[in-house]
């Protein structure tokens, strides 16, 4: 059976290639067949012509053979089986697109532009692959984005744009590796756009999260990079899951910081992967002499911060803090904070690596952590 | 003197008018279909007419009517849903040919794990003929004879007499469980409160997490819980454990858009653990462990980590009903433990 649908879609992508050119040429080509169909139906004797325009006995020679010609190509019954089928074609165009309409909620005439860019991609349809064209008026535009390709998209070296097959149900990661010019991608039919992620995106400042002390850290998504070359074009296949968390980045608010905080608190709670023992909120001793349990902070003014703080105009070393990353100053003299902290970053790095890829269930997505704070 | 209405009436008009807008809608391109549809098949009929032998205008009408019938298949072709199972497309080109010559039943969207509301509350559900669902949703139908069935992404042919139970959304998604905001509830007096309503839900927040030591004090905590549902493809048997959580969440009187039920359920079955743990500890023993706030929350958290035995980490299925556990990838992080 599989066998069976590789083949019927090899005959279709050959049948219909995306290219303006093949769009062109198919046009054409039912032209020429239209016309053939009525030559054949006008010069078939079982129709009914005589009667209908008939040669004069006193004309001329040419007369009378155009007289002729047009008494069989302008016979309604000649007229009727030629044109029935195309009638028939167009009627059924109009019922898809009615049914596009409906179910998609969009309107006639955008769904009958998808339709005639399907079936003889007569109109070269040219977008950017950003997320403001969504909002284009132009109903070509408008159209590969509620329905998909094809099209032609031109991607930006700052984004990735993540297409999705409605056929094979395949994700893939498309990225323009020059700097100078956008990349060209032949959309393909039953492909679309499922979403374009700006390379900010795959950034997020460790600060937002509970945890305080990571200052300037971000951690970066780093998506797959054993593309396939297309032209410029690169192109990686990735999995379903990986696809749903890149395209969670467009709002990271949701899952993505919400799952980051608790991984940067386990980390901390924890200790295990790698923060010296010493680091320890335990090892403080508390500040003031309140009884429990409206204690909650302890006193850090003898502690050095193992990352700069985020804002740097405001380093003041604060007495009462929640520093849990803080290491206390004896301990920590200035040549010896660097390689700590570098161990904290791995072991920080490793763990949120091994976090989100189990939440998650990632498959090729990594992650590391980019420390602007010493820049 | 007619004026705007407001309250209960309102919502009942409002309600009203949608579905009537809808069934307007679905009547006028029902009915722009079927007149397409007979005026097709009249111009496959019109070579009967003509007076040549029976046998060939047999024959051009059944050719224009193949025509007609390898035209639509063409430009169904391009239809753009997503189809999965071994059939391929032909779900689709039963559903668009059907569209033609039956158009009393509808093709509704399912987008992002919800579905109209309005459907649920009918007694008497509106007839479906396909579901078109998005990727990120899934979908359990149920049949006359109490059959239920599990529908993917693309569009799905819904069998006869057969209504939908639940709606899922398979994207992550997270929640916060316990009172929010950032003063004490066991300290905000009633009188700081803007209204006999918000401090009745204040209540009621507060009643969700609120756990008693083994020796009376007092703690509420406030969980943040990030959950996912894992997709059929996931699983071992993967449409049987859905189906049986369908059974499930059906027996609990969940149904329709269920994913506020499933936070409320899972939000639900921690506090409850947590409770219980907390009724068996005492205050000296909390405090030995947990000297400040902070550290509070710590303690908690390292409860709750506990019975997941999994390393710790974002695995806290554990903490579920064992029929849960293998649909759940769940973590539960500790926000703020309120004492007075």
């Amino acid at each position: 059976m599989d066998q069976i649908r590789k083949g019927m879609r090899a005959v279709s992508e050959a049948f219909l290639p995306v290219n303006p050119f093949a769009g062109k040429l198919r046009a054409l080509l039912g032209i020429l067949l239209l016309f053939i169909l009525w030559t054949f139906n006008a010069q078939n004797r079982s129709l009914p012509v005589d009667g209908f325009i008939r040669p004069q006995p006193q004309g001329g020679f040419i007369a009378n053979v155009l007289l002729d010609l047009a008494g069989r190509y302008f016979h309604p019954a000649t007229l009727g089986l030629t044109f029935i089928p195309c009638i028939l074609f167009f009627l059924a165009r109009q019922q898809t697109a009615l049914l596009l309409r409906q179910v998609t909620e969009t309107d006639i005439k955008t769904a009958q532009k998808f339709l005639d860019r399907c079936a003889f991609s007569s109109n070269a349809v040219s977008i950017a692959a950003r997320d403001g064209s969504r909002q284009a008026r132009d109903p070509h535009a408008l159209s590969v984005w509620t329905f998909g390709g094809p099209a032609k998209v031109s991607v930006s070296a700052t984004e990735y744009v993540i297409l999705r097959s409605s056929v094979t149900q395949r994700y893939q990661l498309v990225h323009c590796p020059a700097d100078d010019r956008p990349c060209a991608l032949l959309l393909a039919h039953h492909e679309y756009i499922a979403g374009t992620i700006p390379f900010s995106n795959l950034t997020f400042p460790l600060s937002e999260a509970d945890a305080r002390e990571f200052g300037r850290l971000k951690l970066r998504i780093i998506p797959p990079e054993n593309a396939t070359h297309t032209g410029l074009i690169r192109m990686q296949e990735i999995s379903m899951e990986d696809a749903r968390f890149l395209l969670e980045t467009l709002n990271p608010g949701r899952v993505i910081l919400p799952s980051i905080r608790p991984a940067i608190r386990r980390f901390l709670d924890t200790q295990d992967e790698g923060l010296p023992a010493s680091t320890a909120v335990s090892k403080h001793s508390p500040c003031g002499r309140r009884s429990q349990p409206l204690k909650k902070h302890f006193c850090y003014a003898q502690t050095t911060a193992l990352f700069l703080p985020g804002k740097k105009w405001f380093a003041r070393p604060r007495k009462h803090t929640l520093h849990t990353g803080a290491i206390p100053a004896g301990v920590a003299a200035s040549s010896t904070i660097q390689p700590l902290a570098d161990q904290v970053l791995i072991g920080l790095e490793a763990h949120l690596q091994r976090e989100m890829v189990s939440f998650f269930n990632l498959d090729k997505i990594k992650f590391t952590i980019e420390n602007r704070g010493n820049e | 003197m007619i004026g705007n209405p407001t309250g209960p009436q309102s919502n009942q008009i409002i309600y009203n008018s949608g579905m009537q807008r809808n069934r307007l809608t679905e009547t006028e391109t029902s009915f722009k279909q079927r007149m397409i549809a007979i005026l097709a098949l009249a111009l496959c009929a019109a070579p009967l007419l003509s007076d040549k032998p029976l046998a060939n205008r047999l024959l051009i009408s059944a050719s224009a009517f193949i025509i007609y019938a390898l035209s639509l298949l063409f430009w169904a072709h391009f239809l753009p849903f997503q189809h999965n199972g071994n059939s391929g497309r032909l779900p689709i080109f039963r559903i668009v040919m059907g569209r033609f010559f039956n158009s009393g039943k509808s093709i509704q969207p399912v987008k992002d794990g919800s579905f109209d509301p309005d459907y649920f509350a009918l007694r008497s559900k509106p007839a479906i003929s396909a579901l078109l669902i998005d990727e990120h949703s899934a979908v359990i139908t149920k049949a006359d004879n109490g059959k239920r069935s599990l529908l993917l992404g693309g569009l799905q042919p819904l069998d006869q007499k057969a209504t939908i139970v639940h709606v899922f959304h398979l994207l992550p998604a997270a929640f916060t469980f316990g009172p929010g905001g950032n003063h004490n509830p066991l300290t905000h007096t009633a009188s700081t409160r803007n209204s006999l309503r918000s401090g009745k839900a204040l209540h009621m927040d507060i009643e969700r997490t609120r756990c008693l030591t083994a020796d009376g004090i007092e703690l509420v905590p406030v969980f943040n819980i990030l959950y996912r549902i894992k997709a059929p493809q996931e699983l071992e048997n993967g449409t049987r454990e859905w189906l049986a959580f369908s059974a499930f969440l059906e027996s609990a009187n969940a149904t329709g858009n269920v994913s506020h039920q499933i936070a409320q359920m899972i939000g639900g079955q921690i506090a409850n653990q947590i409770k219980q743990m907390m009724a068996s500890t005492s205050w000296e023993q909390i405090e030995q462990a947990a000297p400040s706030q902070e550290k509070l929350s710590a303690y908690i958290q390292r409860m709750l980590d506990q019975p997941a035995d999994t390393g710790g980490g974002h695995d806290h299925r554990n903490l579920l009903p064992a029929a849960w556990r293998n649909l759940f990838i769940i973590s539960v992080s500790v926000g703020q433990v309120w004492t007075r």
